[in-house]
């Protein structure tokens, strides 16, 4: 896949642009590379939006773990 | 000369509804359950059994309806062959745990990925059978 280099006004200027088309971008200031952005795929997006769910619940990886220590009773 | 590619191993591998719960929060079991799905991975009929469990649990004791937890779960029992135990070891003090040791050994599992206690403290009295690991210990082997 080709790799967009973009200056930093580059980016600020046409960023919906290269959002859109998905693939990865490096970002330059005084053409010293400074960032990368890249795609997120699927399972990361997938993984991202539980975590979030989980976030706005308030719940923790170990409040997770008891939930799931929990249901397995049930089995 | 030989122009053949060098081929990576496909390696074997048992994951629990343990590792696959602690990956939404990221870090060692995030990187576990990617390169698990990315190799063969194999699991009891169990798993899915217990993330439809953990799911409604959450239901009942939060708002929401976790639709996205239910999506990702999806998503990643579509990567995984559920297999049942032709034999179930008792080896755990778990009953649950033994589908899991009993699919890893049936299936010549090159690994077994668990966060769970009960799993890991059977790690040396399985090691000529099995390998369990920790997702930090399978991560880092699969990655050096």
């Amino acid at each position: 896949m080709l790799i967009k280099i973009v200056s930093v006004k580059e980016f600020k200027d046409k960023a919906t642009q290269l959002l859109r088309e998905k693939g990865p971008v490096i970002i330059t200031r005084r053409g010293i590379p400074v960032a990368k952005l890249e795609p997120i795929d699927k399972l990361k997006g997938l993984m991202l939006k539980a975590r979030l769910e989980m976030k706005e619940a308030n719940i923790s990886e170990k409040e997770a773990i008891e939930l799931l220590k929990e249901a397995e009773k049930e089995i | 000369m030989n122009y053949s590619k060098k081929r990576k191993k496909r390696y074997k591998v048992v994951i629990d509804a343990n590792v696959i719960i602690s990956s939404i929060f990221g870090g060692y079991p995030e990187e576990s359950v990617r390169l698990a799905i990315d190799n063969e991975c194999i699991a009891p009929n169990l798993l899915k059994k217990e993330l439809d469990k953990f799911v409604n649990t959450l239901k009942r004791k939060n708002k929401g309806d976790f639709k996205n937890t239910s999506k990702f779960f999806h998503y990643i029992l579509s990567h995984i062959t559920l297999i049942e135990p032709r034999k179930i070891l008792n080896i755990s003090k778990d009953k649950n745990d033994n589908r899991y040791i009993s699919i890893a050994i049936q299936e010549k599992a090159d690994f077994l990925v668990s966060g769970d206690n009960d799993i890991i403290s059977v790690k040396e009295e399985l090691k000529s059978k099995c390998k369990i690991v920790s997702p930090k210990e399978f991560v880092e082997y699969l990655k050096h």
